[in-house]
């Protein structure tokens, strides 16, 4: 009985001792972890400690895929990139009991493995899954909840859903974009001064760029070389062409019901066709490479013969004239102005995004959220968006890219950013939606490569994106 | 009493044997069958979420796919460029009989080689190679035509849809072409030279031996190239995804997107896997009904019959 009272205390002050060292373990490496140890001591002073010990689990493709957790080095520019390590690191400084786990994944297919992640319970934060309504967590609750957050941000990932008796015609916030992608239209300055043509500003037209494409295509009187007026997106993507021109001219298409059913499209209309019309009007401006997507090879080089491209990749663009030592011979323009409508005198530009959203079966979605919102706002996170070479899409994050950015790049991006309305994705809107009517994306593609080439006219475009909606809709009655 | 325990050794024995391919027989459940079997129940229900609100819909996914154009055309698509692609078949032959005429040495081994290096090449390399060649711009095969016709052509092979058809072709039998002429070349050498001879003998012109008894003995390789090209052309998609912009659309003017591609879109670019499924229900139907057919052809079922 002795024996066993002494085993009794001996085990006993064995646990307390450890429970006690536990507790003073933790506390020297929270202060020497960080470089600006008042700064991570503050903001770890209102989480940290009295969290509960969990896991988060990141799935999904983007910005964490290409970077790898070390960094990554970009082939054409030399140029490195810091990993995610990066984030996890400040993450656990503020957060060190919340550790990360982060299974990236390439774009193939990225939409199974986001469901087949949320299928098996096995994730808590969705990159780039705020598209996939069923599985997203709606976030306008928390962003009531933290008005901090207003005005912050020039895009918020916004879908439309019927899940759970919701209004299709309306915008619900799924998640936070992290990073942005403006559509901007590259100059090559020296093409245009060669030819004497005036240099547009941030503030164009439609038909300024028409004119300005006509007028450089050509062969240049100082180099004696062919060059050509405009290379739009690549015809393989030409439906992101029909984006931005219907925008400009502001030719809605699709009239958002409270269902998907109820929901109507017309595409067969003349201002339709007036769209199409234009996007073949700058056809005869471009390489006759351009179909076949060849015309871009000496795009932003000292040989190039391109007096204005349009990009997806602006970063990418810039890091290329930065190696190329061309950063005063070309320039960003934001694309021309939207004519008419609401939203008339900004920028016709839509922006792709890299966003992330809270898994609608997490356990954790509070701590989700909150790393969401780390993702999007926290400055060690957005000095390294743009150190990974990406737009920040807070607004506050932009700081950043005017330290790293010459004026005549930076400021086509802010403007972009900035005139963006927040209720507004590129992936479903008015003019076009890519995801709720079947083939749409991929008819549009088709029939504006056909325009090109002769095989049909602006009406018979319009006649065959209406046709395939049409079978599609009457698919869901 | 003495049966049992033979019976029951024999079952030890199977059982050891059983044990060493149980794993391949799971892994083959799990990962073949059983996704293929929750294909079949997929094309029953309307599912555009994995796992979220899936609704029985009966034969309406089948119904929808059936009555929609743009899946006639995949169909129409497919199967014209499969039998376009055929032509690898016959070129793989003349390639054959003529490397075979130079007789066994080190020449024939070099063109045998030099043939057959596309088939090892990666396919996106190959793509990116003939959009070079077979665009309209002062593309390779326009130059050359425009050469022989003393007139400029640019013809869109791979842009214009009324083209698009013919570029790929030309891929896929420049892809394909060496894997045919080898077939064609180890059948063309193993048919005895016994029966030249007597030929020969008989008085019997190249021309006549080669289509009196070459081509006869060479129809069961023609039958093997039929059906495996058929069977790969009903199944034909990267090439055609790439050259289409990494999208399914079958760039240009659709007239590239196979079944294949048709499936693809509607299960990765519009998730509705409950199209998707029933669009690989049917192209497993149309698979198996030419193979059928094919192996019914080329006397495959003989043996059973007999």
């Amino acid at each position: 009985m002795k024996l066993a009272k002494r085993m009794m205390a001996v085990l006993l002050s064995l646990s307390l001792t450890l429970s006690l060292a536990a507790c003073g373990d933790s506390a020297p490496k929270e202060s020497s972890s960080g470089t600006s140890e008042k700064e991570a001591s503050a903001n770890v002073s209102e989480v940290a400690n009295d969290e509960e010990p969990i896991t988060l689990k990141l799935v999904g493709p983007g910005l964490f895929t290409t970077v790898g957790e070390t960094g990554s080095m970009d082939l054409v520019t030399g140029l490195e990139r810091p990993g995610y390590q990066v984030v996890v690191e400040r993450w656990n400084e503020l957060h060190p009991n919340v550790k990360l786990e982060i299974e990236t994944s390439p774009w193939d297919n990225w939409k199974a493995v986001l469901q087949t992640a949320a299928l098996s319970n096995d994730v808590d934060v969705l990159l780039h899954g705020s598209s996939i309504t069923a599985i997203a967590e709606p976030i306008g609750k928390w962003l009531d909840e933290d008005p901090s957050l207003d005005g912050k941000f020039s895009m918020l990932a916004m879908r439309r859903t019927e899940e759970n008796g919701g209004d299709f015609s309306k915008y619900i916030p799924y998640g936070l974009t992290i990073t942005a992608n403006p559509l901007l239209m590259v100059l090559d300055k020296e093409i245009f001064n060669n030819y004497g043509v005036t240099l547009p500003d941030g503030n164009w037209s439609l038909e300024d760029v028409r004119k300005v494409a006509e007028s450089t295509t050509g062969i240049d009187p100082v180099t004696g070389k062919q060059t050509y007026g405009i290379s739009m997106l690549g015809a393989g993507s030409a439906n992101k062409n029909y984006i931005w021109v219907s925008r400009a001219m502001d030719v809605p298409a699709i009239d958002f019901g409270p269902t998907l059913k109820e929901t109507k499209v017309n595409y067969n209309t003349p201002e339709t066709a007036a769209v199409f019309d234009y996007i073949n009007s700058l056809y005869p401006f471009s390489s006759p490479d351009y179909l076949e997507g060849l015309d871009m090879e000496t795009s932003a080089t000292a040989d190039s013969n391109l007096a204005m491209f349009i990009t997806e990749s602006s970063y990418d663009v810039y890091n290329k004239l930065q190696a190329g030592d061309l950063l005063d011979r070309f320039m960003f323009l934001p694309l021309p102005n939207i004519e008419k409508g609401e939203n008339a005198g900004n920028t016709s530009s839509h922006m792709g995004d890299w966003n992330m959203a809270v898994c609608n079966t997490s356990e954790n979605k509070e701590m989700a959220w909150e790393f969401i919102k780390f993702m999007a706002t926290d400055p060690v996170v957005q000095e390294w968006l743009v150190e990974s070479n990406n737009i920040p899409n807070y607004l506050d994050g932009l700081s950043y890219l005017e330290e790293a950015m010459e004026p005549a790049y930076y400021t086509a991006i802010e403007q972009v950013l900035k005139q963006q309305p927040l209720e507004f994705s590129a992936s479903t809107n008015v003019y076009y939606d890519s995801g709720n009517f079947g083939t749409l994306a991929n008819d549009l593609t088709t029939v504006i490569n056909e325009i090109f080439v002769g095989n049909m006219t602006s009406q018979q475009a319009a006649e065959f994106v209406q046709k395939n909606a049409d079978d599609f809709m009457k698919g869901l009655q | 009493m003495k049966t049992k325990k033979i019976t029951k050794e024999r079952l030890k024995t199977e059982l050891v044997w059983y044990s060493f391919i149980i794993l391949s027989l799971v892994t083959l459940l799990v990962l073949t069958y059983l996704p293929m079997l929750t294909s079949v129940k997929y094309s029953f229900y309307d599912v555009s979420v994995l796992g979220y609100g899936e609704t029985f819909s009966g034969f309406k996914n089948y119904s929808l796919i059936l009555q929609n154009p743009a899946f006639h055309r995949s169909v129409g698509n497919t199967v014209v460029l499969a039998l376009m692609s055929l032509l690898s078949i016959p070129m793989g032959f003349v390639l054959a009989s003529l490397i075979n005429g130079l007789g066994k040495g080190k020449t024939q081994s070099f063109f045998r080689v030099g043939y057959y290096l596309p088939n090892i090449v990666t396919g996106v390399s190959v793509i990116l190679v003939f959009q070079v060649v077979l665009k309209s711009n002062e593309g390779l095969l326009n130059n050359v035509l425009s050469t022989f016709t003393t007139q400029p052509v640019s013809i869109g092979w791979l842009s214009d849809s009324n083209f698009a058809k013919f570029g790929a072709t030309i891929i896929s039998v420049w892809g394909n072409l060496g894997y045919a002429m080898l077939i064609n070349l180890a059948n063309l050498q193993s048919i005895p030279s016994e029966i030249y001879e007597a030929a020969e003998v008989d008085g019997a012109t190249p021309i006549k031996a080669w289509i009196h008894i070459t081509i006869p003995q060479m129809v069961p390789c023609f039958s093997f190239l039929l059906i495996t090209n058929i069977i790969g052309g009903l199944a034909r998609f990267t090439d055609l995804f790439i050259l289409g912009g990494n999208t399914s659309a079958g760039r240009p003017g659709g007239t590239l997107q196979t079944i294949l591609m048709f499936i693809y879109q509607f299960s990765f670019e519009t998730p509705q896997y409950g199209i998707a499924s029933a669009g690989a229900m049917i192209l497993f139907a149309i698979t198996l009904a030419i193979t059928m057919v094919n192996l019914k052809l080329t006397g495959f079922f003989k043996k059973d019959e007999r």
